[in-house]
């Protein structure tokens, strides 16, 4: 399975301990639940699991609230997004190819990882209230400077909030962060929104 | 490439790239170049240094490894500059006798 590829069978992931340097998702959420404590060098040197470590905290703190709410709700709580936003990060934080960046010094060779560009990707949508990110997906030739490169986020919006707003909120989030800190030419950014998730304070859309 | 002992070398390249603003963590090289330092390297405040050897060095082809990630608060791109650029600076002071490559790789941000 490469990068790109849809998730189709979310329980192959746990079989490919390679993408975390050996660890597991569940492996970081425990290290995350002690406080990082005591320090896992294995971990805390691998670019991937630190990838990993930033977008975990980030969705506790929604799918914390999110959880809290459906347990409240009268219908079976829904946990499936939470499922495929875990699944993206941990399919993401693989390093991926490196993407080339110019320099002027002669003999440098220069690039950042796939894996790095769909973490600050993912960071830029946790950023973006009323929205998470689930995958991150780069389609084009990123290896050839200045090749089209159109970037594919799924994501799931907060109940109550303004769909196409919340869309044109993360793509300019996600445009900032590419021009920042790349320089991929960014031809589209599409998000898909597969997922309405719900906010605590609200329970069958009514607020409490 | 001629520049002395690979395990001092990496130590002392790992405190330049340490030095460099928008520097977070400095990764273990992978498996790619033939010859990596041996010695661990101490950690300077600020910056996470991983245990495992943080500076490749392949004396054979002339190439210096580093992966590294960046603070969000500074560009990924001009961060890889910086440290290419510090690197080269003080590898031409030890006046080699091949200029070696350097390679950067950010490998997260954030």
């Amino acid at each position: 399975m490469t990068s790109d590829e849809p998730i189709r069978d979310p329980d192959a992931l746990a079989l490919e301990p390679d993408d975390l340097d050996g660890h597991t998702i569940d492996e970081l959420s425990d290290y995350l639940d002690r406080d990082m404590t005591p320090p896992d060098p294995s971990i805390d040197g691998s670019a991937g699991c630190q990838i990993a470590l930033d977008a975990l905290e980030r969705l506790r703190e929604v799918s914390r609230a999110v959880l809290l709410a459906d347990q409240a709700a009268p219908v079976p709580p829904d946990e499936s997004w939470v499922t495929r936003v875990l699944l993206g990060i941990a399919v993401d934080a693989r390093a991926g190819r490196d993407v080339p960046l110019t320099s002027t010094e002669p003999g440098a060779e220069l690039a950042i990882t796939e894996g790095a560009i769909r973490g600050l990707i993912r960071a830029a949508g946790d950023t973006v209230g009323g929205l998470l990110i689930g995958r991150v997906r780069l389609d084009g030739d990123v290896l050839v400077p200045g090749a089209p490169v159109r970037v594919t986020v799924d994501a799931s919006v907060g109940w109550g909030q303004r769909i196409p707003d919340v869309v044109s909120r993360i793509r300019d989030a996600i445009h900032t962060q590419l021009l920042r800190h790349t320089e991929l030419n960014v031809v589209a950014i599409d998000v898909n929104v597969h997922d309405i998730h719900v906010p605590e304070g609200f329970v069958r859309g009514v607020e409490r | 490439m001629m520049l002395g002992r690979a395990d001092e070398l990496g130590r002392a390249l790992a405190h330049v790239v340490s030095a460099v603003p928008g520097v977070r963590h400095i990764y273990p090289v992978e498996g790619r170049v033939a010859t990596v330092v041996s010695t661990l390297v101490a950690a300077v405040p600020g910056v996470e240094v991983a245990e495992r050897p943080p500076v490749g060095i392949d004396e054979e082809a002339g190439i210096v490894s580093i992966s590294i990630g960046v603070t969000d608060a500074a560009s990924a791109a001009e961060v890889a500059r910086d440290v290419s650029r510090a690197v080269s600076l003080y590898l031409v002071g030890l006046d080699p006798v091949e200029t070696p490559t350097i390679r950067v790789r950010v490998a997260s941000v954030g």
